[in-house]
């Protein structure tokens, strides 16, 4: 014990410790960039010193150095790789310095590995991850985030802007959006967020104004369609048809007519606007999954279980796409196989309702 | 009088009818299930409601379940626990006479279910209950006798503890003229260990996944007024789940019945009837595990019958808001079809909550519609959030290709305020034709539905009676043909949530005042055929020996 101290007492070189220590003061001094020069320097001294990492990259965040703080953040992260607060800092870094993919990548595993308890660093952390989301076209992850509980009671100007261009289907930062096109967004973040609180009445407001104001803008007819398509399945198609005119190239507005004509049982109508959706986006599970169900709607059980088998490769944690496929096998007569995407659907559903919270 | 008023009245209105169309009135129980602020599940699943005929008068009574104090499960000597017999005047009223038939009942009870398990030719209750079920044996004298202990009823789970019962079915599984029982458990409650579920910063029910599943249960009828537990041999209680109702019907046709189970946000349940009392739980084989959507939803009651008159019996259940009403059309060779959104029902019931739901053909036009009583599952506290009260609707069944059409305050039911509607039971208290309804809710008065639908349509009412079959004839199968089609039922009491709807069995028959065919496949495989009978009539008819 009295050796182990003796030990660390050597190493704590006077330099070192002086330096931190006067590095500390200055930083509660508020004296920022003699604090981040301090601390370059004790860094100096002791290159793997991770509080100095830390408050250093903090510093140089906090004075929008953002390259600087990137680069001290991922020196910090390599050493300390279960720190969340870590990743979390490099990814809001990297986002300023347009490294998209990278902030996102880090910012997900900063908030899974957890903030401890810093409340406006997680509330940063998870708009910027919903944004990313957003850029990345991953729209309905992003809006998951945004409607989530953690926004419910502060969903501000900001949050609400970034939610409506979630819930328009733009590829759009925040600070992309042009500024004659703010209200518009804002007006769609509403509305989407009405929606998710089932506040139909006040959704289908602020969609027709929208609609109204908005007519040739994508995305307008998609968001209000989506709202539709429960109540008024005619309606909700027909603005699926007018976005499609807006944006030809629209996969969504594509599978959500495909999918309400199979739930109809009007396979043969789905199936163009199913093949369409696939043939726009071969990679994208819902379209594989619309068109297998049409496909299997029309009779051609094994066309069918073929899309629902690339819809299953495409997104192998969806349930949906679990039950349509078992029930394709089971039509087919293939038991063992229906038995089996029964049983993983069951898995999967069961880790589902571990999330659940009210009904 | 009463159409002619209602139609005066539309007229003057300026208004065209609503084909189907109910009156309330008034009956004098209050459903109480002791509602408290520390929101024990229970309190929110109260309500099972029976229609039968208990004196063979030919006049329909009403039986309530009523809780308890939920802290003791005992209704104590406080009036405002009893569960209530209502002797049918046969005019649409009703007498109270709960304390000569010895129905009070001493426990937290929920579910009723109405068999006559012994043959004798009167209707016995099984009362399904929080912990403790009970088993009465119509005495054939007004009276009945608590007979649980007895007929072997009474044991508690060796391995889950006391059950909840939600739902039961008296159902012959195997087909030699004796009732057996289904019990459909919920699931495991115990009030001392009641998790806390704040929504919004308000205390409410909470989520059944913070509650664990229990098995459901098989009693065989051995024929000497005991039953015998065949869960485990049967392979019921292989599948343990979170039950909400029962419904019986034989869906592929093998002369055996199998049994629907809806859970509450869990997987349906399908037991196939296997022959031998043998089940096999095929809900993901026949395609009604869940909706077409994939997502799990709140499983409320169910009713299996034939809906498009092919013969097949079809599903409904109720759910809660957003989850719509499923619809499966059997499409035969054991699989089913969600049809919920091309008959309109999924534009219609997504902004409803509900926990019974009835399919009979309230218009008589010989397509079976679907009542639902309607309500949510949490407290009023969360009004704020949601519709927690609801008015009940009835979904018309156009019987073509169109769409269903809701009709809620067009058919009346507005007449009353919105409340938590629970149980929900069938049958035809005036005798005019026309099914009326009786509806509990929750802290509330239960509620008579006179039918009074603007048309003059006829009917047929077939009270059927087994000898060696069951004396109730349950299971067996009904095929009636008219010069307009023809159409079917299966006869099975379990219908709705918690309740039963043990009437003779009714057709409508729309414009058609004759049946050309009656065919009758009793449980004991006899075929039995009426031709060229007169319609607007109860009809008895006894299984040939």
């Amino acid at each position: 014990m009295i050796a182990a101290l003796v030990f660390f007492l050597a190493m704590q070189t006077p330099d070192f410790d002086s330096v931190a220590r006067q590095a500390a003061e200055v930083r509660d001094a508020s004296r920022t960039d003699e604090a981040i020069e301090l601390y370059r320097r004790a860094l100096e001294l002791r290159p793997g010193w991770k509080e100095g990492l830390w408050f250093l990259g903090s510093l140089e965040y906090d004075r929008e150095r953002f390259p600087e703080a990137r680069d001290v953040m991922r020196r910090f992260v390599a050493s300390e790789p279960d720190a969340g607060p870590g990743f979390v800092l490099l990814g809001m870094s990297e986002f300023q310095t347009r490294e998209y993919a990278r902030a996102l990548t880090h910012l997900q595993r900063g908030l899974a590995q957890g903030l401890g308890g810093r409340e406006e660093m997680t509330r940063s952390a998870w708009y910027l991850t919903a944004v990313l989301l957003t850029r990345f076209e991953r729209f309905d992850e992003s809006m998951e985030v945004l409607l989530s509980p953690r926004f419910r009671e502060r969903r501000d100007a900001r949050v609400m802007e970034a939610l409506g261009a979630a819930a328009l289907r733009m590829p759009l930062l925040p600070a992309e959006i042009p500024a004659a096109r703010r209200e518009m967004f804002s007006i769609a973040g509403e509305a989407a967020s009405a929606f998710a609180a089932r506040d139909d009445v006040k959704a289908a407001t602020l969609l027709r104004q929208l609609v109204e104001q908005y007519p040739d803008e994508p995305g307008i007819h998609l968001l209000y369609g989506d709202l539709l398509m429960k109540s008024r399945p005619e309606e909700g198609i027909e603005q699926m048809r007018r976005e499609l005119e807006v944006a030809p190239d629209n996969i969504h507005a594509r599978i959500q007519i495909a999918s309400e004509y199979v739930r109809e049982d009007k396979s043969e109508n789905a199936l163009p606007f199913a093949r369409q959706a696939v043939a726009l986006a071969p990679g994208a599970s819902d379209a594989h999954l619309v068109l297998g169900q049409a496909l299997v709607g029309s009779g051609d059980l094994a066309a069918g279980i073929r899309e629902l088998e690339a819809a299953r490769d495409a997104a192998p944690k969806d349930s949906r796409v679990r039950w349509a496929l078992a029930r394709a096998y089971f039509a087919a007569g293939r038991k063992a196989d229906g038995d089996r995407e029964a049983a993983e659907m069951e898995r999967l559903k069961s880790a589902e309702r571990k999330s659940e919270g009210s009904r | 009088m009463r159409l002619v008023l209602f139609l005066v009245t539309m007229l003057m209105a300026g208004e065209r009818p609503s084909p189907i169309h109910f009156t309330y009135r008034p009956i004098d129980f209050v459903l109480d299930s002791c509602e408290s602020p520390a929101r024990h599940a229970p309190e929110t699943m109260a309500g099972g409601v029976a229609v039968f005929d208990y004196n063979n008068d030919g006049n329909l009574d009403i039986f309530f379940t009523n809780g308890a104090d939920i802290d003791t499960l005992r209704k104590g000597d406080a009036p405002r626990y009893r569960n209530r017999l209502f002797r049918g005047n046969g005019d649409g009223t009703f007498t109270d006479v709960t304390e000569q038939a010895g129905l009070a009942g001493s426990g937290y009870d929920t579910s009723v279910t109405i068999g006559d398990y012994d043959n004798d030719g009167y209707e016995d209750i099984f009362v399904g209950g929080v912990h403790r079920n009970t088993l009465y044996h119509n005495n054939g004298n007004g009276t009945f006798t608590d007979v649980t202990a007895r007929a072997g009823l009474a044991a508690v789970d060796k391995q889950y503890g006391p059950l909840w019962a939600a739902g039961a079915a008296w159902v012959d599984v195997n087909n030699d003229g004796l009732l057996d029982l289904f019990v459909a458990n919920y699931l495991a409650w115990d009030g001392a260990h009641e998790p806390k579920c704040d929504y919004k910063g308000k205390s409410d029910y909470c989520h059944p996944r913070f509650y664990k599943e229990t098995p459901n249960q098989l009693f065989l009828n051995r024929g000497n007024g005991t039953f015998e537990d065949v869960s485990e041999k049967s392979g019921i209680r292989a599948h343990p789940g979170k039950a909400m109702s029962v419904s019986v019907a034989d869906y592929d046709g093998d002369g055996l019945p199998d049994l629907f189970v809806t859970n509450d946000k869990l997987f349906n349940f399908v037991f196939h009837n296997d022959g031998g009392v043998r089940f096999r739980e095929v809900a993901f084989d026949a395609g009604v595990a869940l909706p077409e959507h994939g997502n799990l939803i709140s499983g409320m009651g169910s009713d299996f019958r034939d809906v498009d008159n092919d013969g097949l019996p079809d599903i409904c259940l109720a759910a809660l808001n957003h989850e719509t009403f499923p619809l499966y059309r059997n499409q035969g060779h054991g699989t089913f079809r969600e049809i919920t959104s091309e008959t309109g029902l999924t534009a219609a019931s997504d902004s409803m909550a509900g926990y019974s739901v009835n399919i009979a053909d309230f218009d008589n036009d010989g397509w079976k519609d679907i009542f639902a009583s309607r309500g949510h599952v949490q407290s009023e506290a969360m009004s704020s959030v949601m519709a927690i009260d609801q008015i009940n609707t009835v979904f018309r069944n156009p019987g073509s290709a169109k769409k269903w059409t809701a009709l809620t305050e067009e058919a009346g039911f507005a007449a009353q305020p919105p409340r938590r509607h629970r149980g929900a039971a069938v049958g035809d208290f005036d005798h005019d034709g026309k099914l009326d309804l009786v509806v509990t809710a929750l802290s509330a008065p239960a509620e008579i539905w006179i039918n009074d639908s603007p048309n003059r349509r006829h009917w047929i009412e077939l009270a059927l009676r087994g000898t060696k079959s069951n004396r109730d004839g349950n299971g067996a199968r009904v095929r009636l043909v008219t010069k307009f089609g023809q159409q079917f039922n299966y006869v099975s009491t379990a219908s709705g949530y918690a309740s039963s709807s043990a009437g003779p069995v009714h057709f409508g028959l729309g414009d058609a005042e004759r049946v050309d065919l009656i065919e009758i496949r009793w449980p004991s495989g006899t075929v039995q055929t009426l031709r060229d009978v007169a319609a607007d009539r109860v009809v008895r008819i006894s299984e040939p020996r």
